[in-house]
C-alpha cells in the first residue's frame, strides 16, 4: 500500500504444504535497496530462488540478487524501485513457458524532487504481467479476501502511522478468514529515512 | 585463439595499429562537443567532395536513441557500423530494464567494442573517434569522447579531427562553467569557423542539441533553416 | 566476443528450465500452475476520414477476480502506430514492448517513419513462431505514408485488414454496434463516439470487460491518447472520511527500526 512519501507491505509468516504448517516464521519480505522492498508469495522453493536474501549466504545464487548486484557493480548506483519492478517483470516473462510459481509484490519510493517521493506499488502474475495502480496491490492465498478489505479501508495520501493502521487492519481482517495464512504477521513500513518492521499479534492457528 | 592479431606491440611498447587509427581520426573532418549548464551541443563540419553530391543524404550527427546523439571524426563507414551496434545496445538495455540507459553505460559498451578490436584476430581497430552527447539524471548534461583505443572520458568541451587541436585551444579560452546552451551553440559554430577552410553554410555543418528545458531531454538535430539562423546570429 | 566467460551469462530469450519440473508437479497432483492474468477485454478500432481510432476497456481479470480496474490496453508502438491488446496480459505487454524496441531501432537506422504493415507483420511473425502459444490478439492502427491503416493480428499468426475490427471476449457485443453504425468517411467525432459505444457495449454485456473506456486517435503527424474518456465505473468511497479503527485491534509485539539515512555528525542507530 502506498501513502504520502511512504509505502508498506504487510504479510503473514506461515509456510505450509497444503494444510500442514511447516514454518511459523517464514520471511517473505526483503529489502532490495534502501528505497525498495519486495515480498514474494507462492511456492516456497521458487520464493527462495527468486528473492534476494541479504544475510543468508546459501541463497547467494538467487536470481534477483544476482541481477541487482550486477547492475550495482556495472552502473555504480542503486537501482531505482521503478526500474527494479520492471526488471522483475522481464525476469518472470523470461520463464513464460516454465514459470516460477510466485506472485511478488513490490513497494518502493523513488525520489522525484526535494522531499517528494513517488511510490512504486506493483504486483505480478507468475509470467510477469506487471500490475500497478499506485494505491494498493495484493497477492497470495488471501488475495481475494484482501481485495475486499483494502478496497474499503484504503485512502489516498495517508501519513506513515495512518498507513500502518490501515494496512494492519486490512491484513488482520483477511487473515481471520484465510485458513492457509496466519501464525503471526509482519508489517514493513518504508519512509525515505527509515524502515520500520513491526510484528503484529494475530490468532495463532 | 587460432589466428594472430594484426595489432601487436611495437618494440617501444606501443600498439602501432592503434596509433595509425588515431592518425586516421586526426585526418578526419573536425567535430566538437560542448557541455553547457542547461544542455549540450555537438557539431561537425561536413565536407562535401563534389557539388553533385546530395548533401541531405549524408548524416554525420546521428541519434543513437531519441535522447542520445553522437558525431565523429575519421572513417565514415566505420562510424556506420559502430552506430548500428550502439543503437542495438540501447534497445537491449531498454527491453531489460525499461529505463533509459545512462550516457556513461552506453559509452562503456561502445568503448568495450573498440577495445576488443585492438586485440582480436583478423580485425583492425576502428578509424574513428566519437563524441557522444547525453543527459544523465544524476550528473546532468554530459559529453563523452571515445577513442579508437577504447579509452573514454567525460569532457566539458572537446574536439576531434583535422582542426581538433586548434579547436581545443579555442575552446579552452572560451569555455566557462556557467555557459548557457544558446551561447554554447554560438561557441560551437565559432570554433568550427575558426578552423574551417572556406565559408561555413547550412549545408556543410551539422549540429545536435540536448536542452534540459525539454522534459524528455530529447536529442534534436537542427534543421538547415535552424542552422542558418544560428549562422546569421554569430556573424 | 571471444572471451569465453562472457558466454556463460544469460543471453536473453525464453528460459525453459522449469518446464519439466512444472509438468511433473502438475502430473503428480502436487501443485497446479497458478492462473495467469487475462485481459478478458473488449477492444476495437475504426478507420475514419483522416485517421484511425483505437479504443479499449480497462479491466484485467485473473479467473473471475478483477485484478486491475484501470489497466492500459492501448500500447504505443511508434509515434504513429498504436495497438490494442487482448488475451494474456503478460504477453501483450512484453510482446508490444519488444516490437516497440525493434521499430525504434529501425526508425533510427533508416531515418524514416515506421509503417503499420511492418509492425503488424513483426507481431504476426512472432506469434506464428510460437505456434499460437503466445496469447496476443491485437489490433494495430496507425497512419503512415500509405495513409490510415488498421490491421488485426491474432495469436495463430493471422493478419486481417478491414475498416473496423473488434476483438476480445466482448467482441460480439462491440461488433454488433460496429455493424449497425459504421459508415464510410466518418468524421473524427463520429468515429470516437462509435468506438465508445462499441466498448461500452462490451463493458456492460461482457463480464470479462469492464471499468472505463480508453480511446486513442491517430491522425497524420499527431496522436491523442484519451485515457478514461468514459469513467462511469470509478470507485465510490462509501465513507468519505474513511474508517477509524480501535487502537487495541492492532497490537505490536515487536518493533525494529532501521535508519536508512545517517545525517552528518549523527551516529548510526544502535541496533543491539
Amino acid at each position: 500500500m502506498s501513502g504520502h512519501n511512504c509505502v508498506a507491505i504487510a504479510t503473514d509468516t506461515r509456510l505450509s504444504t497444503q494444510l500442514m504448517t511447516i514454518d511459523t516464521s517464514f520471511q517473505r519480505v526483503f529489502k532490495v535497496t534502501d528505497s525498495c522492498l519486495m515480498g514474494v508469495s507462492g511456492l516456497g522453493t521458487d520464493v527462495q530462488t527468486l528473492q534476494l536474501t541479504l544475510r543468508s549466504f546459501y541463497f547467494s545464487n538467487s536470481l534477483m540478487k544476482f541481477k541487482l548486484n550486477l547492475y550495482r557493480l556495472k552502473e555504480g548506483r542503486d537501482m531505482k524501485a521503478d526500474v527494479f519492478s520492471k526488471l522483475v517483470a522481464t525476469s518472470l516473462y523470461e520463464h513464460r513457458f516454465g514459470p516460477y510459481f510466485v506472485s511478488p509484490v513490490i513497494a518502493g519510493l523513488d525520489k522525484v524532487g526535494e522531499n517528494e517521493y513517488s511510490p512504486v506499488i506493483c504486483t505480478y502474475d507468475s509470467i510477469g504481467y506487471r500490475e500497478h495502480n499506485g494505491q494498493f496491490e495484493v497477492a497470495g492465498t488471501g488475495a481475494e479476501l484482501l481485495y475486499g478489505v483494502c478496497e474499503t479501508f484504503y485512502k489516498p495520501n495517508l501519513e506513515p502511522e495512518q498507513l500502518f493502521e490501515v494496512i494492519s487492519n486490512s491484513l488482520l481482517s483477511a487473515l481471520d478468514r484465510d485458513s492457509l495464512s496466519g501464525w503471526g504477521a509482519k508489517v514493513y513500513l518504508l519512509t525515505p529515512t527509515e524502515l520500520t518492521v513491526r510484528s503484529l499479534k494475530t490468532r495463532q492457528d | 585463439m587460432s589466428d594472430y592479431s594484426l595489432t601487436t606491440f611495437g618494440q617501444s611498447g606501443e600498439l602501432t595499429q592503434v596509433r595509425y587509427a588515431l592518425t586516421a581520426v586526426g585526418n578526419g573532418d573536425t567535430c566538437l562537443g560542448i557541455r553547457a549548464k542547461n544542455g549540450v551541443v555537438i557539431a561537425c563540419e561536413k565536407k562535401i567532395t563534389s557539388v553533385l553530391v546530395d548533401e541531405t543524404t549524408i548524416h554525420k550527427v546521428e541519434k543513437i536513441a531519441p535522447y542520445l546523439g553522437t558525431t565523429y571524426a575519421g572513417i565514415g563507414p566505420d562510424f556506420n557500423s559502430v552506430i548500428l551496434k550502439a543503437r542495438k545496445d540501447v534497445q537491449v538495455y531498454h527491453s531489460k530494464y525499461q529505463d533509459r540507459i545512462t550516457p556513461f553505460m552506453l559509452c562503456k559498451q561502445v568503448a568495450d567494442l573498440f577495445q576488443e578490436y585492438t586485440q582480436s584476430g583478423g580485425v583492425r581497430p576502428f578509424g574513428i573517434g566519437l563524441i557522444v552527447a547525453g543527459y544523465d539524471e544524476e550528473h546532468g548534461p554530459q559529453i563523452f569522447q571515445i577513442e579508437a583505443s577504447g579509452t573514454f572520458y567525460c569532457w566539458k568541451a572537446t574536439a576531434l579531427g583535422r582542426g581538433g587541436n586548434t579547436a581545443k585551444q579555442f575552446l579552452e579560452k572560451r569555455y566557462t562553467d556557467d555557459l548557457d546552451i544558446e551561447d554554447a551553440i554560438h561557441t560551437a559554430i565559432l570554433t568550427l569557423k575558426d578552423s574551417f577552410e572556406g565559408e561555413l553554410t547550412d549545408k556543410n555543418v551539422e549540429i545536435g542539441v540536448i536542452r534540459t528545458s525539454d522534459p524528455n531531454k530529447e536529442f534534436k538535430i537542427l534543421t538547415q533553416s535552424e542552422i542558418r539562423d544560428y549562422l546569421r546570429e554569430v556573424e | 566476443m571471444e572471451l569465453d566467460y562472457l558466454k556463460t551469462l544469460p543471453l536473453g530469450g525464453f528460459n525453459f528450465d522449469n518446464c519439466i519440473r512444472n509438468r511433473a508437479m502438475a502430473e503428480s497432483g502436487i501443485l497446479q500452475a497458478p492462473k495467469t492474468m487475462k485481459t478478458g477485454t473488449t477492444i476495437c478500432g475504426v478507420l475514419f476520414k483522416d485517421g484511425v481510432v483505437l479504443a479499449a476497456d480497462t479491466r484485467a481479470t485473473g479467473g473471475s477476480i478483477v485484478g486491475d480496474k484501470n489497466c492500459e490496453k492501448i500500447h504505443n508502438l511508434a509515434p504513429n502506430i498504436f495497438c490494442c491488446g487482448a488475451g494474456t496480459a503478460a504477453d501483450c505487454d512484453h510482446v508490444t514492448e519488444m516490437i516497440k524496441r525493434q521499430l525504434e531501432l529501425h526508425r533510427l537506422n533508416t531515418h524514416s517513419e515506421n509503417r503499420v504493415q511492418m509492425a503488424a507483420l513483426k507481431l504476426v511473425a512472432h506469434a506464428f513462431k510460437y505456434g499460437g502459444q503466445i496469447g496476443t490478439h491485437l489490433i494495430v492502427g496507425g497512419v503512415d505514408v500509405k495513409g490510415p491503416q488498421l490491421i488485426e493480428c491474432s495469436n495463430d499468426g493471422n493478419m486481417y485488414s478491414m475498416p473496423y475490427h473488434t476483438t476480445g471476449s466482448g467482441s460480439l457485443a462491440a461488433m454488433a454496434i460496429m455493424e449497425t453504425r459504421y459508415k464510410e468517411n466518418m468524421t473524427r467525432e463520429e468515429a470516437v463516439n462509435l468506438c465508445i459505444a462499441a466498448i461500452e457495449a462490451g463493458i456492460y454485456h461482457d463480464l470479462g470487460s469492464g471499468s472505463n473506456v480508453d480511446v486513442c486517435v491517430i491522425t497524420r503527424n499527431k496522436y491523442e491518447m484519451l485515457r478514461n474518456i468514459k469513467h462511469d465505473n470509478f470507485k465510490v468511497f462509501s465513507k468519505p472520511g474513511g474508517y477509524q479503527f480501535k487502537k487495541d485491534r492492532v497490537q505490536v509485539v515487536e518493533e525494529f527500526k532501521h535508519k536508512l539515512v545517517v545525517e552528518a555528525g549523527e551516529q548510526p542507530m544502535d541496533l543491539s
